[in-house]
Order: structure tokens, then C-alpha cells, then sequence
């Protein structure tokens, strides 16, 4: 197969990816046609009653019928979400009920008019948003466009019109639907139904039809609606070509670049990038080149909103940094193998451009070898304003402030200079004038700069350089030095302060590296879920100076209501609220200055990584101003930090659990080894002792019989205490041993554990001391009778009878002890750490026993809150130390007198 | 003797209610069985028998509501059968007017012993005891003199309440709460230090080895016991 026969990998994968993601969400699909009047309810509304018809859910979500009978009888039969009303400003407005739709999960519902802008108060802003969520939540959608309202289209449009469509629908959501019909109708025929006043009600059709159905304009329009679904069929065709290896004639990859910047113009040019790059079926890449220079509010908006306008037509976002922005888009374009860059004929002023060294078009044409340049004539007809003119009123204020200032130090310059006149000669003054200039440049930017510099060379001459107060030079020398005089001004003023602002710059950028740095770095040493919301939060409040709130998932499906304990702001109102759990489950942001839930005081970003939802941050935006775009990339670096290091934390939990359950699991195995040895040794015993005693021979001799009934019996009782063993066991681990204490009698609780143990210790020499003043001490008596039970019986078991076992008990600030000593092989070291464990068993021990009676001893001590500990003797034996904390009252006999 | 006495066995186990039978019966009681609670009143109140083995976990119905029930028209002795861990409800039974408990495994020597003590109690009235005697411990009760080896021990007026209780009861089980209600009145049921004081006070001064107590034993998480002189 030579090389350009291969389907395209990166291609085929997005094709089926595409074809994965459309078996999980509904079906979109569009009735497109090139204005109102067409038909395109009427369309859909039979769409859908044939849908019914073949027994299929359809519900109408909104549809306007627009008074239009033969419509209005299509929607006999089908089920009507009712709309949702708001109130806004005193008007009654009403718009599609998502969540009621929701709720419904009909199979299909119908959307009319894509392009619609929610009424305020809605979830999201735009109604195409709706049938997104409404897909997200596999809900198949019927709607309707016009032309006039594809975001890419709107340009075109305007030129033919003359009306600039105000509601548009991004591309990206006409690329997303299944299938697109396209509702067509010839002019004629639309105009006449026009003149009938089946499109419009009588009165709004005469005013509609001057300004918009001409047939001019119609047929514009009609051309555009058919290219454009001409277009996608192609498209269409493509992919199909693609998935079944079709090989076709396949284009050289292109790509092509535009430069995002604040102007007003700008937007044309993305629009036109976008066009073009889907008819060349090219990726696209938009670009931002931040300069130094901070960019007033109004252009940052400006900014923002052409940003986002070139990421909902499908482009890729770069943004790099420089002052010079013909490398930077030549370098960001050679890295990007971008293969055409589409830049705007009016971007710069010609005059500022021969300061630069040519202007931008000049410089990228001539820099850019291999890439081709498109230049775009702009719209005059557009923009109505200047791009820089719209100063926001806070930079506007500061730099009033800057003016006053440079303009009182030059008069008060002047006026001291002109008080000291009779010392000092004019040349001297000039260059004390000089010096207050470069000062002022450390202060003010260069608007001021520029009128401190000619306001001084007009004092200067003014006042100091003969003849005196006139504006006439009589030397020419003086004509030479106040020109230079002036230059230099300007050029060190100018200079100094650029280079201040590079500084600020430089130091934000600073600020921002060294923020973001030591946030990773907290996160990579935080570990569990609550360090890592922890060190985010820390990092967040003070990185952004805003309040903050963080939502963790509870459970997979939901996040808690109340916000982590160091969250700076909690949601107060249910509305507010149900933003954050939105954002979490539809994994997008939303609220505060965003199109979802614009309502809301905060703005809310899900923390996504590998398409799962880590948690949810609110941020409350200090102050009316939007966050800058520099601030806003580094709060997305954050987010996915922080994202990344909550995602990592919860997997390695995860794993803690698996390893936690592969443990438990190598526990149960082992107990049930132990276990099933241990139940089975004495039923062996019993069984064989009991079937021999029905052996009449054996019956007889009585002394066997003895023997065998001793042997049942002691069998017996071994399982008795290896069931209550596991019992123990059983409710210590599930947690439903409670102790119940009481005032006790160390005395009665060692009399009761030897008296029980006297058949087991009937070859020991027990030795019993018990401190004279030891109180009466609340503790649950029988569990600490357990305890000694089972460590004077493992010392029993483990020590050869004859030898002595000795316990003593007294009492130490606070501390019941118990020291239980014997003289056996005492313990091997390397078995003292773990014979608490559970089913641990000293290696070469004999058979019989489970290795649980310590691990329970440990289980009942620390219930009480005391200790055990192990140890050898110094001579012989092993001791085990019992230590714990209680109540305690002396015996005393004061109720005597009562 | 036990000749013919009639003890009824409420069990549900068949194993339990087999060897139970066939080791009365060979000490010469008479017995009568049931397998759930119902069966078990019906026959306490039908055959009148001298003695009940009463199982606390039955199928149908609590032990303990059982015991409520006959104890409602009968003063028949009552045993129960419980199994350990269960302390409150061995003594929730004894304060409903079980006379003794039995804890499963047990043996059946301990039983009939047991057995003995309440048939004892119900025959005849424990109040009009008026000397008692268990090994070196002499008790006058008309003339409230206590002896210890013959010679003569001085109690205090609570200590000797105290020791009546054990000697009017001796063999049976009392609980501390009993035993506090009995003295300290029904007010201070819970406070149960003064019991442990008192008791070690009565094991000073009348046990022969006070570290290894002969007359006044503890029954764990329950109370206390004196044995009956054999």
C-alpha cells in the first residue's frame, strides 16, 4: 500500500471515537434552513409524529408555532412539557423547562430555534447549551436554525443583509449533530407565503418583509444554506470513505494559524479562519501574543471574548508571550507546523510601524519562508469604535493622576529654578529639568512622560533661555539644544519606563512561576485527599487573593454539601449550591461570568482529570473586575494541578483498599487453615473415642472406657474454648464489644480466673500477690478476666508443668498492673514483635492452639485503653506486663455510718 | 430424695433435651419435655412439675418472657440455661425470678447440684432458718451471733444484713443488684462499690484464707454465691 492510500489514523480514531461517544449521548439532529418561514417547525413537528407513530417517546420541549395553523394541528398527539416561567424586570418570560425535560427522558424532544438566548435566570444563557445537556444526558434532540445565526456564517451574512445577527450558534454545534436536513423553499414561493401571512401574523410581515425578504436577500441566503449543507455532506462522505477504506484522493495536511488580539477587528478574522479552515478541512490554531504592555479592561474583555469566540469555532488556544509579535507568531507557527497565517490588513498604525522596523504584515511576510501569509481586509463597516479608545474608568483615573503629577513636578521644577535664576545659568536649569524627567519615568507611563517632556522645553524656553519669556530662541546653538534637549527627554523618559513596565511584567510572570512552583511542590508532598485539599485551598486564597470553596465527591455520584472546613466562602442559598453540583456533574464550569448560571456569586470549576470529576472549586472574583487573561491561564494550570494531584491521592487510595482487602483475604485463608485444623483434631478425638465405646469389647472394660470418655471430655472442652476464642476474635474486629465497667475487686477477678483455670493449672504452681492497697478500680471484670485467663493458659501451655507461674498485680498513679511471670524456654527474640498478632504462632511450637488467644488479650487490653507488652526475664522465663488506666476509690468503710 | 420429682425441660435442641433426660432420669428424676415456649407454659401450668431447666434462646419466644409468664402464677424453681457473653441476660433473668443459671457447655453434675439447691428452696421456706453452718462458719440467727471457729466475730450492722442474705440463700445465685436493693434499699442499685467493699470486709473477717475465698464466691458479671454445707 503506498503511502498516500492509508487512511489517516489520527483521522479513523477521531471518527470512531466520534461514533463511541454518539452511542452514550443522544442524537442531534438539525432542520437547517436559510431563513424564517421555510417550514422548518412544520418539518420537525412531522419528524416527530412519525417517530410516534412508530411508538417512540417524543415530548415537545418548546416550539413556536407562531400562530401558523397547519403547525399548530402537527402538535395534536404529542406530549407538551409545559414551559418554565420567569419573571424578569415585570415581563413575563418563558423558555424550555431542561430540568422537567430531564426528568421526563421522553426518547426525542423538540427544540425550536437553536439560537435563542435564554431569558436571565435560566441555567445556561444560550438554549443550544440546554440541548447540549440535554445529549450529554443521551436524549435524543430535534431542533431548528437558521442560517443566519452559524457563528461562521454571521459576516456573510451581515454583507448581504445589512443585519448583524446578535444570536448565534456555535459551529462546533452544527459539527456535533447527527444528521442536518436542510427545510428548503424557493423565494418565490416563501415570498408569497409571506404575502399570505402564513409566515408572520399580518402586521409583523410588512415590516419584516422591507427589511429582510428581499429577494435578493433570499437568495443569498438560500446559497449560503445550501453550501453550507453541501459542505457537511461532503464532510459526511469523508468520514464514511475513511471508516470503510474507501481510498480517496486525500489533501495535504493544512494548517492554519490567526492572531488573536484585543481588536474589534479580530473577530472578523477568526470568523474568516474559521471558514476557510473548514472548507480546506484543516485544523486551526488562534494565537495570542501578550505583550508587555497590560492591556486597559475594556481591550482585555474585548480580548476574552475573541478568545472564547475562536474556541467555540473549533481552534485550537495558544498564547505565547513577546513584545515583538511578528517572531512570536512565526515561531509559534513553525512550532505548530501551522502552514498559513491569516492576519488582518489594519492592524497597526503605519507611523508607529516605521518606528518598528516595518509593519507587521511586511515584517511576517518577509521572516516567513515557508508559510504562506493571508492578509484580510477588515469590515470598515464594523467596528464601530477604535480599539484603544475605551479606556476602563480605573485606568483612566490613575492615569489622570500621573498627568497632575508630571505636570505639578515640571512647574515646581521650574518654579525653583527660576527663584535660583540669578545663580545658576539657563544650560544648568535645562539639565536639572532633565534629571526631574527621568525621574518622573521611574513613576508615570508614557502618555504623561510625553507632556511632562514638552511642557519642561516650553518652560525651559520660556523662562530661562533669552530672550526671556518669549517663546522666540535668539542663539541658534539654543534653538539645537532645546530640540535635543526635548528629544532626549522624550527617548530616556520613554525608555525608562518601558523598561519598568517589562519589569512588572517579568515580575508578575515571576510571581506567577514561583506561585505555581511551590504549589506543586506542596502537592507533591502532600499524600492523602484531605493534604492535598488542604495545600490547594492554602495556595488558592493566597495565589488569587479570593475567597474560595472546595466540594469533594462523597460517594462517585454526588459531592458533599458542606464545602472542605478551610474553604473561604460557603454557598449560603440551595441555588447557589446547586451550581457547584451542576458543574460536578456535568464536568464544565460554571456560574459567575460564565454562559451556565451566570446568577450565581462565585464561579465554579470542576477538577477534571482522566474524565473524572475530582471535586469542585469555587471562587468568589474579588472585586467587579474579571480576572485578567494571564491570571486566568495560571488559575487553569492550578485547577489541573490540583486536579492531577487529587486524581493521584485517589487512586493510591484505591489501591490502599485493594491491598487492604488482598491482606484480609491472605488472613482469611490462613484462619481458615488454622481454623479447620484446629476444629477438626478434637472432633477426630471425639468421634474415634465415641464409636469405640459402641464397641461392645470396649464397653466392658471399664478402664478404657474411662480413658475414652476423659478423652471426649477433654476434646470437648478444647473446642469450647476454641469457639469462644473465635467469638472473642469476632467481636473485638467487628467492633461490637462494648466494655461495660463497673466497680471491681482485682482479688474477685483473679480468684474467678484461677478457680476457672484450676484443671489446667493442676500441675503448676500458681503464686498469687496482690499489692495490700490496691483500690477498687472500675473496669469491665470479665473481659480483664479474659485476659489473665488467656495469658496464664498460654503460659500453661508453653512452660513444662512443675514450674511456677507467678502473678502479681498492683497499682501506679493511675494504672492497674498486672505482671504475669513464668519460668519456661521464654520467647525468641525475633518473635517478640509479633506475637500479638493475629494467628501468629511461635514457630516450632506445638500443635493446638490458634495463635488468637494473644491477639485477643491485645484486643481487650487496648479497649480499655492500656497496654501489653512482652518480654523475656533476665534468668528464665517470659513476662508479660499488663498496664491499665482506671477509675479508682480506696476500700474504706464509710457508709458504715449510714 | 428426688424420687419421682417432675422436672420440666424447655429446649429447643433435641441433643440437649436427650442427655438431659436420660441423665435425670438415672438420678431418679422424672421429666418432662418441651421444644418451644409455648408448649413450655402450657405444660408449667397443665402438669405442675417441681422444677423447671428453662433454655433462654428458644424459637418462639425469649426465655426471659417465659419466665415473666410462669412467674406471674407459680413459684416453681427455675434454672436457666444460658450461654456465656450473655451476662445481662442471665442476670435479667435472675432478677425475674430465675433461682440459678447453668452455663452452656456445662457439665451435668453441676446441674443436678444446682437442681438440688432450688428444689431445696422451694420446699421449704428459706425464712425460718434459725442456725446455719458451712465449715468453720456458725451462724446464730435468733441470737445474731456469728462464729468463725467457734470463736465469736463481731460484724457491723450492715455486714450482717449482708451475710443473712448469703445465709438465707445459701447455694443460690444473688446479683449485686439484688443484693444492693436488699440492703442499701432500691435507690442505689447501680452503685455497686459498696457491695465489693462489704463483701471483701465479710471475707476478712469470717473466710479462713480471705485470698482464696470458700463462702462468699464470685459468680463473674453476675454476683455472688455461698455454697451449701454438704
Amino acid at each position: 500500500m503506498s503511502e498516500p492510500d492509508r487512511p489517516n489514523p489520527d483521522a479513523l480514531l477521531a471518527s470512531i471515537q466520534r461514533n463511541e461517544r454518539a452511542k452514550l449521548r443522544g442524537t442531534l439532529k438539525i432542520f437547517f434552513g436559510m431563513c424564517p418561514g421555510v417550514g422548518k417547525t412544520f418539518a420537525m413537528l412531522k419528524a416527530a409524529q412519525s417517530f410516534k407513530a412508530k411508538g417512540v417517546s417524543v415530548a415537545v420541549g418548546i416550539v413556536e408555532t407562531h400562530g401558523r395553523e397547519e403547525t399548530e394541528s402537527l402538535l395534536s398527539g404529542l406530549v407538551v412539557i409545559p414551559r418554565l416561567h420567569v419573571n424578569y424586570k415585570g415581563k413575563e418570560l418563558s423558555d424550555l423547562d431542561l430540568d422537567a425535560v430531564l426528568a421526563a427522558r421522553p426518547g426525542y424532544v423538540l427544540v425550536d430555534e437553536l439560537a435563542h438566548t435564554n431569558a436571565e435566570g435560566m441555567r445556561h444563557s444560550k438554549r443550544f447549551q440546554d440541548v447540549l445537556e440535554l445529549l450529554d444526558n443521551g436524549i435524543n434532540v430535534l431542533a431548528t436554525l437558521n442560517v443566519q445565526h452559524v457563528e461562521s456564517l454571521v459576516d456573510s451574512v451581515r454583507q448581504i443583509t445589512g443585519v448583524t445577527v446578535r444570536e448565534t450558534v456555535p459551529d462546533s454545534v452544527l459539527d456535533l449533530a447527527d444528521e442536518i436536513e436542510l427545510v428548503d423553499l424557493p423565494p418565490d414561493e416563501l415570498l408569497a407565503r409571506l404575502r399570505e401571512g402564513k409566515v408572520y401574523t399580518a402586521e409583523r410581515s410588512e415590516a419584516a418583509a422591507k427589511h429582510f425578504f428581499q429577494k435578493g436577500n433570499l437568495t443569498a441566503l438560500r446559497e449560503i444554506a445550501l453550501r453550507k449543507t453541501a459542505d457537511r455532506v461532503n464532510l459526511q462522505l469523508k468520514d464514511y470513505m475513511q471508516e470503510n477504506r474507501i481510498v480517496g484522493p486525500w489533501k495535504t495536511v493544512e494548517r492554519l494559524m490567526v492572531a488573536v488580539g484585543p481588536s474589534p477587528y479580530s473577530e472578523q478574522l477568526i470568523r474568516w479562519t474559521r471558514r476557510i479552515a473548514a472548507t480546506m478541512e484543516a485544523p486551526w490554531i488562534a494565537v495570542y501574543v501578550q505583550a508587555s504592555r497590560p492591556l486597559p479592561e475594556m481591550a482585555e474583555k474585548r480580548l476574552k471574548k475573541n478568545i472564547a469566540l475562536a474556541q467555540e469555532l473549533g481552534a485550537t488556544l495558544l498564547t505565547t508571550a513577546d513584545d515583538d509579535i511578528a517572531q512570536a507568531l512565526l515561531r509559534v507557527a513553525r512550532q505548530n507546523n501551522a502552514t498559513q497565517i491569516v492576519i488582518g490588513k489594519s492592524m497597526t498604525n503605519p507611523i508607529i510601524d516605521l518606528v518598528h522596523g516595518g509593519s507587521l504584515v511586511n515584517k511576517l511576510i518577509r521572516d516567513s519562508g515557508a508559510i504562506d501569509i493571508y492578509v484580510v481586509k477588515s469590515d470598515a463597516g464594523a467596528p464601530p469604535k477604535k480599539p484603544f479608545q475605551n479606556r476602563g474608568s480605573a485606568g483612566a483615573s490613575s492615569r489622570q493622576r500621573d498627568y497632575v503629577v508630571s505636570g505639578v513636578a515640571v512647574g515646581a521644577a521650574t518654579a525653583a529654578c527660576f527663584l535660583a535664576s540669578s545663580y545658576i545659568d539657563y544650560r544648568s536649569v535645562g539639565m536639572f529639568l532633565l534629571f526631574i524627567i527621568s525621574l518622573l519615568s521611574l513613576f508615570v507611563g508614557r502618555g504623561p512622560l510625553f507632556t511632562a517632556a514638552a511642557l519642561s522645553a516650553i518652560f525651559w524656553d520660556f523662562f530661562f533661555i533669552p530672550p526671556l519669556f518669549t517663546f522666540s530662541i535668539s542663539h541658534p546653538s539654543d534653538v539645537l539644544l532645546v530640540s535635543l534637549y526635548f528629544i532626549v527627554a522624550l527617548v530616556s523618559g520613554t525608555l525608562t519606563s518601558r523598561i519598568r513596565t517589562k519589569e512588572t511584567i517579568v515580575r508578575r510572570r515571576e510571581r506567577h512561576t514561583s506561585a505555581l512552583y511551590s504549589f506543586v511542590n506542596a502537592l507533591a508532598s502532600a499524600e492523602t485527599i484531605d493534604d492535598i485539599a488542604r495545600v490547594g485551598m492554602e495556595n488558592m486564597t493566597t495565589a488569587f487573593a479570593t475567597r474560595a470553596a472546595l466540594f469533594l465527591p462523597e460517594t462517585g455520584e454526588s459531592i458533599g454539601r458542606d464545602p472542605h472546613p478551610l474553604s473561604t466562602f460557603t454557598p449560603d442559598t440551595d441555588k447557589e449550591w446547586s451550581v457547584a453540583e451542576w458543574v460536578f456533574s456535568n464536568k464544565k464550569p460554571a456560574g459567575h461570568a460564565t454562559a451556565t448560571l451566570p446568577f450565581a456569586t462565585a464561579a465554579y470549576y470542576p477538577l477534571l482529570m482522566h474524565g473524572l470529576c475530582r471535586g469542585v472549586v469555587g471562587l468568589v472574583s474579588s472585586g467587579a473586575r474579571e480576572m485578567p487573561v494571564e491570571q486566568e491561564g495560571l488559575l487553569m494550570m492550578f485547577l489541573h494541578q490540583w486536579a492531577f494531584a487529587l486524581d493521584r491521592a485517589v487512586l493510591r487510595e484505591e489501591a490502599a483498599r485493594t491491598r487492604l482487602l488482598e491482606e484480609s483475604e491472605r488472613l482469611n485463608k490462613t484462619l481458615l487453615n488454622s481454623i479447620s485444623h484446629e476444629l477438626r483434631t478434637p472432633l477426630a478425638a471425639i468421634t474415634g473415642a465415641s464409636s469405640s465405646l459402641m464397641e461392645p469389647a470396649v464397653a466392658k472394660d471399664t478402664v478404657a472406657r474411662d480413658v475414652l470418655v476423659g478423652d471426649i471430655r477433654a476434646a470437648s472442652s478444647r473446642l469450647n474454648r476454641l469457639v469462644e476464642n473465635l467469638l472473642d476474635m469476632t467481636r473485638i474486629e467487628s467492633g461490637s464489644l462494648t466494655i461495660a465497667k463497673d466497680w471491681c475487686d482485682v482479688h474477685d477477678i483473679i480468684n474467678s480466673v484461677l478457680s476457672g483455670l484450676s484443671e489446667e493449672l493442676s500441675r503448676y504452681t500458681v503464686r498469687v500477690s496482690i499489692d495490700d492497697n490496691l483500690p477498687l478500680v472500675k473496669l469491665d471484670g470479665i473481659i480483664v478476666e479474659q485476659v489473665l485467663s488467656n495469658i496464664i493458659l498460654n503460659a500453661a501451655q508453653y512452660t513444662p508443668p512443675g514450674t511456677t507461674i507467678q502473678i502479681r498485680s498492683l497499682f501506679e498513679t493511675s494504672m492497674l498492673v498486672f505482671a504475669i511471670e513464668d519460668e519456661g524456654p521464654g520467647l525468641p527474640e525475633e518473635s517478640i514483635g509479633r506475637i500479638f498478632d493475629k494467628f501468629y504462632r511461635v514457630p516450632g511450637t506445638k500443635a493446638g492452639g490458634t495463635g488468637l488467644g494473644l491477639s485477643i488479650v491485645k484486643g481487650f487490653v487496648e479497649l480499655h485503653g492500656g497496654s501489653v507488652e512482652a518480654a523475656n526475664r533476665a534468668n528464665k522465663g517470659a513476662r508479660f506486663l499488663i498496664r491499665i488506666p482506671v477509675e479508682h476509690k480506696p476500700f474504706s468503710d464509710d457508709e458504715e455510718a449510714s | 430424695m428426688p424420687e419421682g420429682k417432675r422436672i420440666l425441660v424447655v429446649d429447643d435442641e433435641i441433643h440437649i433435651r436427650r442427655f438431659l433426660k436420660v441423665t435425670l432420669e438415672a438420678n431418679g428424676y422424672h421429666v418432662l419435655e418441651a421444644s418451644t415456649a409455648k408448649d413450655g407454659i402450657y405444660k408449667a401450668a397443665t402438669d405442675r412439675p417441681d422444677a423447671i431447666v428453662l433454655d433462654l434462646g428458644l424459637p418462639d419466644m425469649d426465655g426471659g418472657a417465659v419466665l415473666k409468664q410462669v412467674r406471674e402464677w407459680s413459684a416453681v424453681p427455675v434454672i436457666i440455661l444460658s450461654v456465656r457473653d450473655d451476662e445481662k441476660g442471665k442476670v435479667a433473668a435472675l432478677d425475674a425470678g430465675a433461682d440459678d443459671y447453668v452455663v452452656k457447655p456445662f457439665g451435668v453434675n453441676e446441674l443436678i447440684a444446682r437442681l438440688r439447691v432450688a428444689l431445696r428452696h422451694g420446699l421449704d421456706g428459706a425464712d425460718d432458718i434459725k442456725e446455719f453452718e458451712n465449715g468453720e462458719l456458725f451462724v446464730d440467727l435468733v441470737n445474731r451471733i456469728v462464729k468463725v471457729g467457734g470463736l465469736p466475730v463481731k460484724l457491723t450492722a450492715t455486714e450482717y444484713s449482708l451475710l443473712i442474705q448469703f445465709v438465707k440463700n445459701a447455694g443460690k445465685v444473688l446479683t449485686h443488684r439484688h443484693l444492693m436493693r436488699e440492703i442499701w434499699g432500691p435507690y442505689r442499685e447501680d452503685e455497686t462499690q459498696y457491695l465489693r467493699v462489704y463483701v471483701a470486709q465479710l471475707r476478712k473477717k469470717l473466710e479462713t484464707d480471705p485470698a482464696r475465698p470458700k463462702l462468699f464466691i464470685t459468680e463473674s458479671g453476675v454476683g455472688y454465691r455461698m455454697p451449701v454445707a454438704e
